[in-house]
Protein backbone atom coordinates (compact mmCIF):
# COMPACT_ATOMS: atom_id res chain seq x y z
CA UNK A 1 0.00 0.00 0.00
CA UNK A 2 1.73 3.33 -1.11
CA UNK A 3 2.40 5.84 1.43
CA UNK A 4 2.17 9.78 1.28
CA UNK A 5 6.35 9.53 0.67
CA UNK A 6 5.71 7.57 -2.52
CA UNK A 7 5.27 8.17 -6.04
CA UNK A 8 2.93 6.94 -8.05
CA UNK A 9 2.82 7.33 -11.68
CA UNK A 10 0.22 6.37 -14.12
CA UNK A 11 -0.26 2.87 -16.27
CA UNK A 12 1.07 3.66 -19.58
CA UNK A 13 -1.87 2.08 -20.92
CA UNK A 14 -4.05 4.60 -19.14
CA UNK A 15 -5.54 7.67 -21.23
CA UNK A 16 -7.71 10.62 -20.15
CA UNK A 17 -9.67 13.22 -21.29
CA UNK A 18 -11.17 16.39 -19.33
CA UNK A 19 -14.85 17.05 -19.02
CA UNK A 20 -16.83 19.78 -17.62
CA UNK A 21 -16.57 21.62 -14.37
CA UNK A 22 -13.26 20.00 -13.85
CA UNK A 23 -13.89 16.01 -14.07
CA UNK A 24 -11.93 13.27 -15.91
CA UNK A 25 -12.83 10.61 -17.53
CA UNK A 26 -9.66 7.74 -17.63
CA UNK A 27 -9.95 4.68 -19.84
CA UNK A 28 -7.78 1.74 -19.68
CA UNK A 29 -6.32 0.62 -23.64
CA UNK A 30 -6.13 -3.06 -22.38
CA UNK A 31 -9.07 -3.47 -20.33
CA UNK A 32 -11.42 -0.97 -22.50
CA UNK A 33 -12.77 0.06 -19.18
CA UNK A 34 -13.69 3.30 -18.32
CA UNK A 35 -13.75 5.39 -14.61
CA UNK A 36 -14.93 8.78 -14.02
CA UNK A 37 -12.94 11.23 -11.40
CA UNK A 38 -14.69 14.05 -9.69
CA UNK A 39 -13.06 17.56 -9.50
CA UNK A 40 -11.34 16.11 -6.50
CA UNK A 41 -9.95 12.92 -8.26
CA UNK A 42 -9.56 15.04 -11.12
CA UNK A 43 -6.70 17.12 -9.35
CA UNK A 44 -5.11 13.89 -7.59
CA UNK A 45 -4.85 12.39 -10.90
CA UNK A 46 -3.27 15.61 -12.36
CA UNK A 47 -0.37 15.46 -9.38
CA UNK A 48 0.60 11.82 -10.63
CA UNK A 49 1.09 12.98 -13.95
CA UNK A 50 3.38 15.98 -13.45
CA UNK A 51 5.43 12.98 -10.94
CA UNK A 52 4.31 14.75 -7.61
CA UNK A 53 4.47 13.02 -4.84
CA UNK A 54 0.98 11.68 -2.78
CA UNK A 55 2.59 14.52 -0.08
CA UNK A 56 2.83 17.19 -2.04
CA UNK A 57 -0.87 16.51 -4.15
CA UNK A 58 -2.33 16.61 -0.96
CA UNK A 59 -1.04 19.98 0.08
CA UNK A 60 -2.12 20.99 -3.48
CA UNK A 61 -5.42 19.63 -2.49
CA UNK A 62 -5.57 21.69 1.39
CA UNK A 63 -4.66 24.75 -0.63
CA UNK A 64 -7.62 24.55 -3.50
CA UNK A 65 -10.08 23.17 -1.60
CA UNK A 66 -11.16 23.74 2.13
CA UNK A 67 -10.21 20.54 3.64
CA UNK A 68 -7.63 19.67 6.47
CA UNK A 69 -4.69 17.82 6.51
CA UNK A 70 -6.07 14.85 7.77
CA UNK A 71 -8.82 14.89 5.42
CA UNK A 72 -6.95 15.54 2.19
CA UNK A 73 -3.86 12.95 3.23
CA UNK A 74 -6.37 10.40 3.75
CA UNK A 75 -8.50 11.51 0.44
CA UNK A 76 -5.36 11.28 -1.38
CA UNK A 77 -4.53 7.53 -0.17
CA UNK A 78 -7.99 6.13 -0.91
CA UNK A 79 -8.24 7.63 -4.62
CA UNK A 80 -4.51 5.78 -4.74
CA UNK A 81 -5.15 2.93 -3.52
CA UNK A 82 -8.26 2.39 -5.75
CA UNK A 83 -6.10 3.64 -8.65
CA UNK A 84 -3.79 1.46 -7.70
CA UNK A 85 -5.99 -1.57 -7.37
CA UNK A 86 -7.89 -0.67 -10.87
CA UNK A 87 -4.32 -1.36 -12.53
CA UNK A 88 -4.56 2.65 -13.83
CA UNK A 89 -1.60 3.32 -11.85
CA UNK A 90 1.64 1.79 -10.37
CA UNK A 91 3.95 2.54 -7.41
CA UNK A 92 6.80 3.75 -7.80
CA UNK A 93 7.76 1.95 -4.58
CA UNK A 94 6.06 -1.33 -5.59
CA UNK A 95 7.62 -2.21 -8.62
CA UNK A 96 11.46 -0.81 -8.08
CA UNK B 1 -44.36 9.85 -42.03
CA UNK B 2 -43.33 10.54 -38.20
CA UNK B 3 -45.28 14.04 -37.74
CA UNK B 4 -43.15 15.13 -33.87
CA UNK B 5 -43.12 18.53 -33.34
CA UNK B 6 -39.77 20.64 -34.13
CA UNK B 7 -37.45 19.18 -30.28
CA UNK B 8 -36.88 22.98 -29.82
CA UNK B 9 -35.89 21.71 -26.65
CA UNK B 10 -33.62 19.74 -28.33
CA UNK B 11 -32.51 23.16 -30.84
CA UNK B 12 -31.76 25.29 -28.14
CA UNK B 13 -29.76 22.43 -26.11
CA UNK B 14 -27.51 21.76 -28.96
CA UNK B 15 -24.92 23.84 -28.30
CA UNK B 16 -21.44 24.45 -26.75
CA UNK B 17 -21.75 27.48 -25.23
CA UNK B 18 -25.01 28.75 -23.89
CA UNK B 19 -25.52 32.42 -22.93
CA UNK B 20 -27.46 33.13 -19.75
CA UNK B 21 -30.85 33.73 -21.64
CA UNK B 22 -30.11 30.58 -23.61
CA UNK B 23 -30.25 28.62 -20.06
CA UNK B 24 -32.93 30.88 -18.90
CA UNK B 25 -35.09 29.51 -22.25
CA UNK B 26 -34.11 25.36 -21.76
CA UNK B 27 -35.01 26.04 -17.84
CA UNK B 28 -38.92 27.25 -19.37
CA UNK B 29 -38.94 24.67 -21.67
CA UNK B 30 -37.93 21.83 -19.49
CA UNK B 31 -40.97 23.22 -17.03
CA UNK B 32 -43.72 22.41 -19.57
CA UNK B 33 -44.90 18.92 -20.71
CA UNK B 34 -41.81 17.86 -22.41
CA UNK B 35 -41.88 13.65 -23.79
CA UNK B 36 -38.88 12.94 -22.43
CA UNK B 37 -38.29 9.78 -24.16
CA UNK B 38 -38.85 11.68 -27.55
CA UNK B 39 -36.39 13.72 -26.92
CA UNK B 40 -33.43 11.53 -26.01
CA UNK B 41 -34.34 8.68 -28.76
CA UNK B 42 -34.35 12.18 -30.58
CA UNK B 43 -31.12 13.30 -29.36
CA UNK B 44 -29.65 10.00 -30.30
CA UNK B 45 -30.77 9.29 -33.64
CA UNK B 46 -29.38 12.91 -34.48
CA UNK B 47 -26.17 11.85 -32.40
CA UNK B 48 -26.24 15.44 -29.51
CA UNK B 49 -26.76 13.02 -26.65
CA UNK B 50 -23.41 14.96 -25.10
CA UNK B 51 -24.60 18.11 -25.96
CA UNK B 52 -28.08 18.03 -24.49
CA UNK B 53 -26.68 16.19 -21.33
CA UNK B 54 -24.14 19.04 -21.11
CA UNK B 55 -26.65 21.65 -21.94
CA UNK B 56 -29.35 20.71 -19.39
CA UNK B 57 -26.90 19.98 -16.83
CA UNK B 58 -25.35 23.19 -16.79
CA UNK B 59 -29.05 25.26 -17.55
CA UNK B 60 -31.55 23.44 -15.11
CA UNK B 61 -30.26 19.61 -13.55
CA UNK B 62 -32.68 19.50 -10.39
CA UNK B 63 -36.07 20.07 -13.56
CA UNK B 64 -34.88 16.88 -15.55
CA UNK B 65 -36.10 13.79 -14.16
CA UNK B 66 -33.55 12.05 -12.59
CA UNK B 67 -33.37 8.53 -14.27
CA UNK B 68 -33.35 10.81 -17.49
CA UNK B 69 -30.29 12.55 -15.95
CA UNK B 70 -28.60 9.85 -15.20
CA UNK B 71 -29.09 7.89 -18.61
CA UNK B 72 -27.70 10.94 -20.72
CA UNK B 73 -24.88 11.10 -18.02
CA UNK B 74 -23.72 7.62 -18.49
CA UNK B 75 -24.33 8.11 -22.32
CA UNK B 76 -21.86 11.64 -21.71
CA UNK B 77 -19.14 9.55 -20.15
CA UNK B 78 -19.34 6.05 -22.67
CA UNK B 79 -19.12 8.52 -24.95
CA UNK B 80 -16.11 10.34 -23.82
CA UNK B 81 -14.39 7.09 -23.11
CA UNK B 82 -14.95 5.82 -26.43
CA UNK B 83 -14.08 8.84 -28.09
CA UNK B 84 -10.85 8.75 -26.23
CA UNK B 85 -10.14 5.18 -27.25
CA UNK B 86 -10.95 5.76 -31.20
CA UNK B 87 -8.87 8.72 -30.69
CA UNK B 88 -5.65 6.64 -29.95
CA UNK B 89 -6.34 4.23 -32.34
CA UNK B 90 -6.30 6.81 -35.01
CA UNK B 91 -3.24 8.13 -33.79
CA UNK B 92 -1.32 4.83 -33.83
CA UNK B 93 -2.80 4.53 -37.53
CA UNK B 94 -0.86 8.09 -38.42
CA UNK B 95 2.11 6.86 -36.89
CA UNK B 96 2.01 3.40 -39.15
CA UNK B 97 1.00 5.53 -42.16
CA UNK B 98 3.35 7.96 -41.67
CA UNK B 99 6.32 5.33 -40.97
CA UNK B 100 5.27 4.38 -44.30
CA UNK B 101 5.66 8.06 -45.66
CA UNK B 102 1.82 7.97 -47.13
CA UNK B 103 0.39 11.43 -46.08
CA UNK B 104 -2.41 10.83 -44.21
CA UNK B 105 -4.53 13.35 -43.53
CA UNK B 106 -7.47 12.92 -40.80
CA UNK B 107 -10.36 14.35 -40.79
CA UNK B 108 -14.18 14.52 -38.97
CA UNK B 109 -14.56 12.48 -35.67
CA UNK B 110 -11.97 13.17 -33.53
CA UNK B 111 -10.59 16.06 -35.29
CA UNK B 112 -13.64 18.07 -34.96
CA UNK B 113 -14.64 17.15 -31.43
CA UNK B 114 -10.92 18.21 -31.01
CA UNK B 115 -10.56 21.24 -33.09
CA UNK B 116 -14.22 22.74 -33.12
CA UNK B 117 -15.44 21.67 -29.88
CA UNK B 118 -12.60 22.25 -27.99
CA UNK B 119 -13.17 18.47 -26.06
CA UNK B 120 -13.53 15.07 -27.68
CA UNK B 121 -16.41 14.14 -25.17
CA UNK B 122 -18.63 16.40 -26.46
CA UNK B 123 -19.47 15.07 -29.80
CA UNK B 124 -20.80 11.65 -31.03
CA UNK B 125 -18.22 9.85 -33.91
CA UNK B 126 -18.61 6.02 -34.84
CA UNK B 127 -15.54 5.62 -37.61
CA UNK B 128 -12.20 7.53 -38.43
CA UNK B 129 -12.07 9.44 -41.81
CA UNK B 130 -8.40 9.66 -43.18
CA UNK B 131 -7.30 10.92 -46.00
CA UNK B 132 -4.63 9.51 -48.50
CA UNK B 133 -3.13 10.56 -51.77
CA UNK B 134 -4.63 8.67 -54.57
CA UNK B 135 -0.78 7.39 -55.31
CA UNK B 136 -1.07 6.28 -51.67
CA UNK B 137 -3.80 4.47 -51.94
CA UNK B 138 -4.17 0.74 -52.66
CA UNK B 139 -1.07 0.48 -50.37
CA UNK B 140 -2.93 2.47 -47.25
CA UNK B 141 -5.30 -0.24 -48.08
CA UNK B 142 -3.08 -2.93 -47.88
CA UNK B 143 -1.17 -1.68 -44.25
CA UNK B 144 -4.99 -1.67 -42.52
CA UNK B 145 -5.41 -5.53 -43.66
CA UNK B 146 -1.72 -6.12 -42.44
CA UNK B 147 -2.82 -4.11 -38.99
CA UNK B 148 -5.87 -6.46 -38.91
CA UNK B 149 -8.58 -4.21 -40.63
CA UNK B 150 -10.82 -6.18 -42.62
CA UNK B 151 -12.64 -4.47 -45.94
CA UNK B 152 -16.18 -3.92 -45.20
CA UNK B 153 -17.72 -1.87 -48.21
CA UNK B 154 -15.94 -0.25 -51.13
CA UNK B 155 -17.10 2.99 -53.11
CA UNK B 156 -15.13 4.52 -55.71
CA UNK B 157 -14.05 7.44 -53.31
CA UNK B 158 -13.87 5.50 -50.00
CA UNK B 159 -12.80 2.00 -48.71
CA UNK B 160 -14.34 1.19 -45.22
CA UNK B 161 -12.65 -1.49 -42.87
CA UNK B 162 -13.48 -2.88 -39.36
CA UNK B 163 -10.75 -3.80 -37.01
CA UNK B 164 -11.12 -7.53 -35.85
CA UNK B 165 -12.91 -6.51 -32.55
CA UNK B 166 -15.21 -4.37 -34.29
CA UNK B 167 -14.21 -1.46 -32.12
CA UNK B 168 -12.76 0.33 -35.02
CA UNK B 169 -14.10 1.41 -38.39
CA UNK B 170 -12.13 3.54 -40.69
CA UNK B 171 -13.04 5.18 -44.07
CA UNK B 172 -10.03 5.66 -46.15
CA UNK B 173 -10.35 8.35 -48.94
CA UNK B 174 -8.95 8.89 -51.69
CA UNK B 175 -11.29 11.66 -52.52
CA UNK B 176 -13.48 13.50 -49.67
CA UNK B 177 -16.59 13.09 -51.37
CA UNK B 178 -18.27 10.98 -54.29
CA UNK B 179 -17.51 11.91 -57.99
CA UNK B 180 -20.25 13.89 -58.06
CA UNK B 181 -19.41 17.01 -55.58
CA UNK B 182 -16.37 19.01 -56.03
CA UNK B 183 -13.62 16.85 -57.94
CA UNK B 184 -10.85 19.01 -56.45
CA UNK B 185 -11.15 17.38 -53.24
CA UNK B 186 -8.22 15.41 -53.12
CA UNK B 187 -5.42 15.77 -50.57
CA UNK B 188 -3.04 17.26 -53.33
CA UNK B 189 -5.53 20.47 -53.36
CA UNK B 190 -6.13 20.33 -49.73
CA UNK B 191 -2.67 20.19 -48.85
CA UNK B 192 -1.78 23.60 -49.93
CA UNK B 193 -3.80 24.24 -46.55
CA UNK B 194 -3.63 22.23 -43.95
CA UNK B 195 -3.63 23.38 -40.48
CA UNK B 196 -1.83 22.02 -36.98
CA UNK B 197 -4.50 21.04 -34.28
CA UNK B 198 -3.60 19.26 -31.24
CA UNK B 199 -5.14 15.98 -30.43
CA UNK B 200 -4.56 14.03 -27.46
CA UNK B 201 -1.50 15.59 -27.01
CA UNK B 202 -0.34 14.73 -30.25
CA UNK B 203 -0.09 17.22 -33.17
CA UNK B 204 -1.40 16.77 -36.08
CA UNK B 205 -2.39 18.36 -39.13
CA UNK B 206 -5.93 18.52 -40.63
CA UNK B 207 -7.97 20.72 -43.34
CA UNK B 208 -8.00 24.41 -42.57
CA UNK B 209 -11.34 25.66 -41.46
CA UNK B 210 -12.12 27.25 -44.81
CA UNK B 211 -11.66 23.37 -46.11
CA UNK B 212 -13.69 22.03 -43.18
CA UNK B 213 -16.54 24.26 -44.23
CA UNK B 214 -16.97 22.94 -47.18
CA UNK B 215 -16.47 19.60 -46.57
CA UNK B 216 -19.10 19.53 -43.64
CA UNK B 217 -21.44 21.78 -46.29
CA UNK B 218 -20.97 19.05 -48.74
CA UNK B 219 -21.92 16.70 -45.86
CA UNK B 220 -24.78 18.68 -44.92
CA UNK B 221 -26.33 19.00 -48.51
CA UNK B 222 -25.37 15.31 -49.66
CA UNK B 223 -26.38 13.30 -46.69
CA UNK B 224 -29.89 12.05 -47.63
CA UNK B 225 -30.94 11.45 -43.50
CA UNK B 226 -29.20 14.79 -42.25
CA UNK B 227 -28.31 14.60 -38.29
CA UNK B 228 -28.33 17.55 -36.25
CA UNK B 229 -24.79 16.80 -35.52
CA UNK B 230 -23.67 18.03 -38.47
CA UNK B 231 -25.12 21.17 -38.42
CA UNK B 232 -23.99 21.56 -34.98
CA UNK B 233 -20.34 21.29 -36.78
CA UNK B 234 -20.52 24.02 -38.63
CA UNK B 235 -22.28 25.94 -36.15
CA UNK B 236 -19.01 25.31 -33.80
CA UNK B 237 -17.10 26.11 -36.53
CA UNK B 238 -18.53 29.46 -37.01
CA UNK B 239 -18.40 30.42 -33.31
CA UNK B 240 -14.90 29.09 -32.39
CA UNK B 241 -12.51 29.37 -35.60
CA UNK B 242 -11.80 32.84 -37.10
CA UNK B 243 -12.69 31.93 -41.22
CA UNK B 244 -11.49 34.05 -43.80
CA UNK B 245 -15.26 34.39 -45.31
CA UNK B 246 -14.27 36.12 -48.59
CA UNK B 247 -11.79 33.06 -48.99
CA UNK B 248 -14.15 30.34 -48.15
CA UNK B 249 -17.02 31.57 -50.48
CA UNK B 250 -14.18 32.03 -53.40
CA UNK B 251 -13.10 28.91 -53.61
CA UNK B 252 -16.01 27.11 -52.78
CA UNK B 253 -17.35 28.95 -55.94
CA UNK B 254 -14.36 27.88 -58.25
CA UNK B 255 -15.12 24.45 -57.16
CA UNK B 256 -18.84 24.78 -57.59
CA UNK B 257 -19.93 24.78 -54.19
CA UNK B 258 -20.64 27.71 -53.27
CA UNK B 259 -24.46 27.27 -53.09
CA UNK B 260 -24.04 24.08 -51.02
CA UNK B 261 -21.98 26.36 -48.71
CA UNK B 262 -24.45 28.94 -48.62
CA UNK B 263 -27.72 26.25 -47.74
CA UNK B 264 -25.55 24.85 -44.97
CA UNK B 265 -24.88 28.19 -43.37
CA UNK B 266 -28.58 29.45 -43.66
CA UNK B 267 -29.97 25.86 -42.40
CA UNK B 268 -27.58 26.04 -39.47
CA UNK B 269 -29.18 29.79 -38.84
CA UNK B 270 -32.35 28.31 -39.07
CA UNK B 271 -32.35 25.56 -36.94
CA UNK B 272 -29.38 27.10 -34.39
CA UNK B 273 -29.40 30.59 -34.64
CA UNK B 274 -25.97 30.68 -35.71
CA UNK B 275 -25.26 34.75 -37.17
CA UNK B 276 -24.04 34.79 -40.11
CA UNK B 277 -21.49 37.16 -41.04
CA UNK B 278 -22.08 40.22 -43.99
CA UNK B 279 -20.24 38.61 -46.68
CA UNK B 280 -22.46 35.55 -46.24
CA UNK B 281 -26.03 37.51 -45.98
CA UNK B 282 -24.63 39.58 -48.75
CA UNK B 283 -24.17 36.70 -51.40
CA UNK B 284 -27.45 34.94 -50.11
CA UNK B 285 -29.48 37.81 -51.66
CA UNK B 286 -28.01 36.65 -55.37
CA UNK B 287 -29.27 32.86 -54.06
CA UNK B 288 -32.74 33.65 -52.90
CA UNK B 289 -34.40 30.05 -53.59
CA UNK B 290 -31.98 28.72 -51.02
CA UNK B 291 -34.19 29.91 -48.38
CA UNK B 292 -37.02 27.71 -49.68
CA UNK B 293 -34.18 24.66 -49.64
CA UNK B 294 -33.55 25.68 -45.98
CA UNK B 295 -37.08 25.40 -44.92
CA UNK B 296 -37.81 21.76 -46.57
CA UNK B 297 -34.51 20.30 -45.22
CA UNK B 298 -35.45 22.03 -41.84
CA UNK B 299 -39.03 20.32 -42.12
CA UNK B 300 -37.50 17.08 -43.09
CA UNK B 301 -34.55 17.16 -40.41
CA UNK B 302 -37.14 16.02 -37.95
CA UNK B 303 -39.41 14.00 -40.01
CA UNK B 304 -37.67 11.49 -41.83
CA UNK B 305 -39.74 10.21 -45.00
CA UNK B 306 -39.63 6.89 -46.96
CA UNK B 307 -38.63 5.67 -50.33
CA UNK B 308 -41.46 7.22 -51.76
CA UNK B 309 -41.59 8.58 -55.60
CA UNK B 310 -42.31 11.84 -54.08
CA UNK B 311 -39.42 11.97 -51.73
CA UNK B 312 -36.76 10.56 -54.87
CA UNK B 313 -38.76 13.75 -57.00
CA UNK B 314 -37.97 16.11 -54.12
CA UNK B 315 -34.54 15.05 -53.87
CA UNK B 316 -33.87 15.21 -57.79
CA UNK B 317 -35.53 19.14 -57.23
CA UNK B 318 -33.09 19.65 -54.24
CA UNK B 319 -30.29 18.80 -56.33
CA UNK B 320 -30.89 20.69 -58.94
CA UNK B 321 -31.62 24.14 -56.90
CA UNK B 322 -28.38 23.22 -55.10
CA UNK B 323 -26.01 22.80 -57.39
CA UNK B 324 -24.59 25.80 -59.11
CA UNK B 325 -23.17 24.33 -62.56
CA UNK B 326 -25.05 22.84 -64.39
CA UNK B 327 -23.06 19.94 -65.41
CA UNK B 328 -23.09 19.30 -61.46
CA UNK B 329 -26.82 19.74 -61.88
CA UNK B 330 -27.27 16.96 -64.42
CA UNK B 331 -24.79 14.97 -62.99
CA UNK B 332 -26.01 13.14 -60.55
CA UNK B 333 -29.64 12.34 -62.18
CA UNK B 334 -28.93 12.09 -65.18
CA UNK B 335 -25.13 12.06 -66.90
CA UNK B 336 -24.01 9.84 -64.31
CA UNK B 337 -26.77 6.69 -65.52
CA UNK B 338 -25.63 7.42 -69.41
CA UNK B 339 -22.29 7.55 -67.82
CA UNK B 340 -22.58 4.02 -65.94
CA UNK B 341 -24.06 2.64 -68.93
CA UNK B 342 -21.05 3.86 -71.72
CA UNK B 343 -18.19 3.31 -69.43
CA UNK B 344 -16.57 -0.01 -69.42
CA UNK B 345 -16.49 -1.93 -66.56
CA UNK B 346 -14.76 -4.48 -64.40
CA UNK B 347 -17.00 -7.54 -66.13
CA UNK B 348 -16.42 -6.23 -69.51
CA UNK B 349 -12.34 -6.42 -68.71
CA UNK B 350 -13.04 -9.81 -67.53
CA UNK B 351 -14.88 -11.13 -70.68
CA UNK B 352 -11.95 -10.18 -72.30
CA UNK B 353 -9.03 -9.21 -71.23
CA UNK B 354 -7.07 -6.15 -73.67
CA UNK B 355 -3.07 -4.51 -73.70
CA UNK B 356 -3.90 -0.92 -72.14
CA UNK B 357 -3.03 0.24 -75.56
CA UNK B 358 -6.01 -0.90 -77.91
CA UNK B 359 -8.32 -0.63 -74.69
CA UNK B 360 -10.51 1.92 -76.55
CA UNK B 361 -11.93 -1.42 -78.10
CA UNK B 362 -14.20 -2.08 -74.70
CA UNK B 363 -16.18 0.98 -75.52
CA UNK B 364 -17.27 -1.39 -78.71
CA UNK B 365 -17.53 -4.71 -76.72
CA UNK B 366 -19.10 -3.05 -73.91
CA UNK B 367 -22.75 -2.56 -75.84
CA UNK B 368 -22.35 -6.01 -77.95
CA UNK B 369 -21.90 -8.10 -74.34
CA UNK B 370 -24.70 -5.87 -72.66
CA UNK B 371 -27.11 -6.46 -75.69
CA UNK B 372 -25.98 -10.10 -75.55
CA UNK B 373 -26.89 -10.30 -71.68
CA UNK B 374 -30.00 -8.33 -72.01
CA UNK B 375 -31.32 -10.80 -74.92
CA UNK B 376 -30.40 -13.99 -72.74
CA UNK B 377 -32.52 -12.28 -69.71
CA UNK B 378 -35.53 -12.14 -71.56
CA UNK B 379 -35.55 -15.04 -73.30
CA UNK B 380 -35.24 -17.15 -69.98
CA UNK B 381 -38.10 -15.15 -69.10
CA UNK B 382 -40.22 -16.21 -72.01
CA UNK B 383 -38.97 -19.69 -71.51
CA UNK B 384 -38.53 -19.93 -67.95
CA UNK B 385 -42.25 -18.66 -65.95
CA UNK B 386 -40.63 -19.23 -63.13
CA UNK B 387 -38.82 -16.14 -63.64
CA UNK B 388 -35.74 -14.90 -62.27
CA UNK B 389 -35.04 -13.54 -58.68
CA UNK B 390 -32.26 -11.00 -58.62
CA UNK B 391 -30.52 -11.02 -54.84
CA UNK B 392 -28.92 -8.20 -54.26
CA UNK B 393 -26.09 -8.89 -51.65
CA UNK B 394 -25.33 -5.97 -49.33
CA UNK B 395 -22.71 -5.78 -46.70
CA UNK B 396 -23.76 -3.78 -43.75
CA UNK B 397 -21.43 -1.65 -41.65
CA UNK B 398 -21.13 -3.03 -37.58
CA UNK B 399 -19.91 -0.86 -35.15
CA UNK B 400 -19.44 -1.93 -31.34
CA UNK B 401 -20.88 1.17 -29.71
CA UNK B 402 -19.71 0.72 -25.95
CA UNK B 403 -15.59 0.99 -26.22
CA UNK B 404 -15.99 0.25 -21.66
CA UNK B 405 -17.88 -2.07 -19.56
CA UNK B 406 -17.39 -0.76 -16.56
CA UNK B 407 -18.28 2.78 -14.98
CA UNK B 408 -16.89 3.64 -11.47
CA UNK B 409 -17.20 7.43 -10.12
CA UNK B 410 -15.04 8.53 -7.41
CA UNK B 411 -16.74 11.29 -5.34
Amino acid sequence: MPTLDDRVRPHSQVVDTKLDEGEVVLLHLESKMYYSLNPTGEQIWQGLKEGLSLREISRRLQEEFDVNERNADRSVLDLINELCEQNLALSDTKSS
Amino acid sequence: MNNSPRPELLLHCAKTCLEAEEAGQIKSLVEKDIEWTYLVETALAHGVMPLLYRSLHAACPNAVPKEILEQLRDHFYANAARNLFLTKELLKLLHLLEAHKILAIPYKGPILAAFIYGNLALREFGDLDILVQERDYQRAQYLLIRQGFRPTVEHEWEAEFTDESGRVAVDLHRRITPREFPSLLKLDYLSKRLKPVALAGTIVATLCPEDTLLMLSIQVTKDRYLQLKKICDIAELVVHQRLNWAQALKEAKSLGGQRMMLFALCLTSNLLGAALPQEVVHELRFHTSIHELVEHAAEQLFHRGDHTVHDQLTSQRFYWLVRERLRDKLYPYYLRYVHDVIAPNELDRRLLPLPRRISFLYYFIRPVRLIGKYALLLLRRVYDFRGITIYRHMTKKTVVVSAGSEHESHS
